[in-house]
């Protein structure tokens, strides 16, 4: 069996200005991919080279194994089976619930179409509104009707835009959720494009790490977390903070922590300046460091403290503690580094 | 536009240096004190109305809202005609005021309403809603927490009136009085009738008094350059307002509530504006009419009535096709030439009909020579004036004048079909053609409907470019009146002028529909 979506090689530049550098990636069946970057870095624009509505410059599209953008051909959007839930939802605000899911039932038989439509409604847990217009729905609703409407042809392949940009927070987490359990439910493979991280470790199986138009990293969330392998995808994923390092005589590398820990040490050349990415819970507080910090910054954000402290070199770093009898700004504490491994690279 | 300009600069006959030594001063001074009256009348009137009704609460508030917006369906030429009929020396007031005192004519002083003080007045009444509207609506845009921090600030509400929400309302009501401004100098109709020399005057009288189009158009041209002078003003004004709009903050306002005589004030404010620029004119031309129609008027009637609908309709078809087209090709298109020629055409709006008969009358002109040259020279038949003359040039003359209002409902109209909607139609598997049927159509037919009302009404209304263009054989409502009143048979042409503010009555009424809709919106 044939992936779902394979991109290869994709670049597209508007205007002169590249907006998709050279990129592939290849999706499983039944995966959820999230393609995270921050806004401006041209996930969207792959997302729409996909869909069909816009043409790459290079490089290959492939669904279900068929070629539908390449040099030589360019399929047009209603011939791809691309299903797509779009920012502002796109509900067609003269239907009603019924008919706007079941737009895309066309060609299909009229019992055929109608059973859909019937288990779409009960999945979205619309059935008691079938009859209502878009704009007599909550903001919620609306949403369920325009992820219901896209599932309905049962796409090859789902693109979800922002999704859940225009909802309150509480309802963010809450859709997630619930979106995630129906395209398992329905086995469908998808794409969805946020800027929004916890969104993205929410719903994805995999996220494809979007930065200056390039694909940065594309792996499952934890190991984005854990090993991001850019600077960019260090700085841009959770918390944490580049310090510099450098070898020392031994052949260690050492910051202003002491020896930091590796997983795997491959230092060129001993005068070579190295950035080590630490997070909170790679520091500790122990009365055994000689690295005397002072604390600059401190929040409480609720079952937990996050102290922003000065580390001898002069470089600041963040740290959660727990501890009830919490440090005041101005306090000098000893820190040291955990013996977990952590991130190098080339500075 | 551009024929007029080229006619203008072209022309060289001594009837423009003949113009600028005798009438152009009196044109442009007339023109300019009933601009300024006009502006100043209608701030007057729609300045504190706007505030009333946006800000405050009173007996009747939710009526004025939209009654205020009334007077607009008068045409300036009708109220005109009306109030010369009702306070003439011959009228019923003075008529009453001769009876009760035993005075005889000339005994007494009366205000004499055909003069400029009476056109700046009768302008004002029926044009102040254009600045009420725009400030209105600035008005309630307007955050209430700058009011408190004004007030919290130590300003009295009147202070902060002046200081924090006149400044903010400043842009819309600039850009309301450029529509006014533009209304005025559009106006041939009250002017004429009054026997004040303005510019549309003075191309009546060039070209039919001196017979000279060249005379015509360079007036018309003068005419057009004080009118882009407007627009730019209006243009820069409104990018101005909508830079001031905040619509993050739409938490509904506190309305001051007003007591004891204030609450009175307002609404005898309110009440006594209406009734001067909506229903003391309506009703006196309701009695002129019941007292005058016989089966004899009726039957002159309803002829001009089928002229006024038939042209009208032609027009509102014409005029929307093309508006759809436009629309149509921005949209797919999005190119630097198709937007250049929709704020061409959107253009029309501000020019006088005047000023656009003068253009179309040279441009099929020319037309015709050249069809006739050709026909002539290649198969040795002379058509004769193929448009010139003919119902084409009025319809075109309409088009272009009007063409503004039907483009901004259809283009609102396919500004509420988001691309998103039809990219999601696409990927559901429909070609070009089934998403024009589904999508396309169902949406914009409120929007079609209501451009093809408004340019159908603003056609009824039209005189000056009817006046010019029609052919012979063809009268209508509109002109008719003009004729009437100008025979000083006033009562004779309530008839006529009563239709066609009734019909003028249906746009506000949409027009208070759609303003509904959004502060529904907005609030939901």
């Amino acid at each position: 069996m044939s992936a779902p979506l394979e991109l290869k090689n994709v670049t597209l530049s508007y205007a002169g200005q590249t907006v998709v550098n050279d990129i592939s990636f290849e999706l499983n069946t039944g995966q959820i991919a999230c393609l995270l970057g921050p806004s401006g870095s041209g996930k969207t624009s792959i997302q729409r080279m996909i869909a069909g509505f816009v043409r790459p410059d290079q490089g290959q599209i492939l669904i279900d194994g068929d070629t539908v953008a390449s040099d030589s051909c360019h399929l047009p959007p209603e011939q791809r089976r691309v299903g797509m839930v779009f920012q502002d939802y796109a509900l067609f605000p003269h239907l009603s619930v019924r008919d706007n899911i079941a737009f895309g039932l066309q060609g299909q038989s009229v019992e055929r179409a109608k059973e859909r439509v019937h288990q779409m409604l009960s999945l979205c847990r619309l059935d008691d509104y079938p009859e209502r217009y878009p704009h007599q729905l909550s903001g919620g609703q609306q949403q369920r009707v325009a992820l219901a409407r896209a599932l309905a042809p049962k796409p090859a392949l789902l693109l979800l835009d922002e999704p859940f940009s225009g909802t309150d927070a509480d309802l963010r987490q809450q859709l997630c959720g619930e979106v995630r359990d129906w395209l398992k439910l329905e086995g469908t493979s998808a794409i969805l494009v946020t800027h929004d991280q916890v969104e993205a470790f929410a719903m994805a199986d995999v996220i494809g790490l979007i930065g200056d138009h390039q694909l940065q990293q594309w792996s499952p969330p934890n190991v984005l977390y854990e090993a991001p392998a850019t600077r960019f995808a260090a700085l841009f994923i959770g918390r944490g903070q580049l310090i510099s390092a450098k070898p020392n005589a031994a052949g260690e590398l050492s910051c202003a922590l002491g020896k930091v820990p590796t997983r795997s040490l491959d230092i060129h050349s001993a005068t070579e300046t190295y950035s080590v990415l630490i997070r909170p819970e790679n520091l500790i507080i122990t009365d055994q460091s000689p690295y005397q910090c002072t604390v600059s910054h401190r929040s409480y954000q609720g079952g937990h403290f996050l102290l922003r402290v000065t580390l001898p070199s002069g470089e600041p770093v963040e740290m959660l503690t727990r501890d009830p009898m919490a440090y005041q700004v101005g306090d000098v504490i000893s820190m040291s580094l955990s013996d977990q491994p952590l991130m190098v690279y080339p500075a | 536009m551009l024929v007029i300009i080229s006619r203008s600069v072209s022309g060289s006959d001594d009837v423009w240096s003949h113009l600028v030594d005798t009438v152009l001063g009196d044109y442009v001074l007339h023109s300019l004190i009933l601009m300024v009256g006009v502006s100043i009348g209608t701030l007057l009137l729609g300045v504190p109305a706007a505030w009333l009704v946006a800000r405050c609460e009173f007996v009747g508030r939710r009526w004025f809202e939209w009654a205020l917006m009334l007077p607009l369906a008068l045409p300036a030429y009708i109220i005109a005609y009306t109030y010369t009929g009702l306070l003439d020396v011959g009228g019923p007031i003075q008529q009453w005021l001769r009876g009760w005192t035993g005075w005889s004519y000339g005994d007494y002083w009366f205000p004499e309403i055909r003069s400029m003080t009476g056109a700046i007045v009768m302008l004002s009444l029926v044009l102040f809603p254009y600045v009420y509207l725009l400030t209105r609506a600035a008005f309630q845009n307007q955050s209430s927490s700058a009011l408190e921090v004004s007030r919290s600030l130590g300003c009295s509400p009147w202070a902060s009136f002046r200081r924090v929400s006149l400044p903010q309302a400043r842009p819309a009501i600039v850009a309301g009085l450029s529509l006014v401004m533009m209304e005025t100098l559009a106006d041939y109709g009250t002017v004429q009738y009054f026997g004040i020399s303005t510019f549309t005057t003075g191309i009546f009288r060039t070209w039919y008094g001196l017979d000279s189009l060249t005379g015509a158009a360079q007036l018309a041209t003068s005419l057009l350059a004080v009118v882009i002078l407007m627009i730019v003003l209006e243009r820069f004004s409104r990018r101005k307002a909508r830079y001031h709009h905040h619509p993050q903050d739409q938490h509904e306002q506190q309305r001051t509530v007003l007591s004891g005589w204030q609450k009175h004030a307002a609404s005898s404010w309110c009440l006594s504006v209406l009734t001067f620029g909506f229903f003391i004119p309506v009703t006196m031309l309701t009695i002129w009419a019941i007292t005058t129609t016989s089966a004899d008027s009726l039957s002159d009637f309803w002829p001009l009535l089928g002229n006024t609908v038939m042209l009208a309709a032609l027009a509102a078809v014409t005029a929307v096709v093309i508006a759809l087209l436009l629309g149509f090709s921005q949209r797919m298109l999005n190119d630097r030439t198709t937007t250049a020629a929709i704020q061409l055409s959107s253009l029309g709006y501000a020019i006088p009909g005047a000023v656009i008969a003068v253009g179309v009358t040279i441009a099929l002109g020319a037309l015709d020579q050249g069809l006739i040259a050709l026909m002539t020279n290649w198969f040795d038949i002379n058509p004769g004036l193929l448009f010139s003359g003919t119902i084409v040039a009025l319809i075109l003359a309409y088009t272009v004048r009007f063409m503004a209002v039907a483009l901004q409902s259809i283009q609102a109209g396919l500004a509420r079909i988001t691309p998103s909607m039809e990219e999601a139609a696409r990927l559901s598997g429909r070609g070009s053609w089934s998403i024009l049927r589904q999508i396309h159509a169902p949406l914009l037919s409120g929007s079609l409907v209501t451009a093809l009302i408004l340019v159908f009404v603003d056609v009824m209304k039209e005189l000056p470019a009817t006046l010019i263009l029609r052919p012979y054989n063809i009268n209508t409502l509109a002109v008719r009146t003009y004729e009437l009143a100008s025979d000083e048979r006033l009562a004779e042409s309530a008839l006529p002028a009563l239709t066609i503010v009734l019909a003028g009555l249906i746009p506000v009424i949409l027009l208070n529909h759609l303003l509904g809709n959004r502060t529904h919106v907005r609030t939901a």
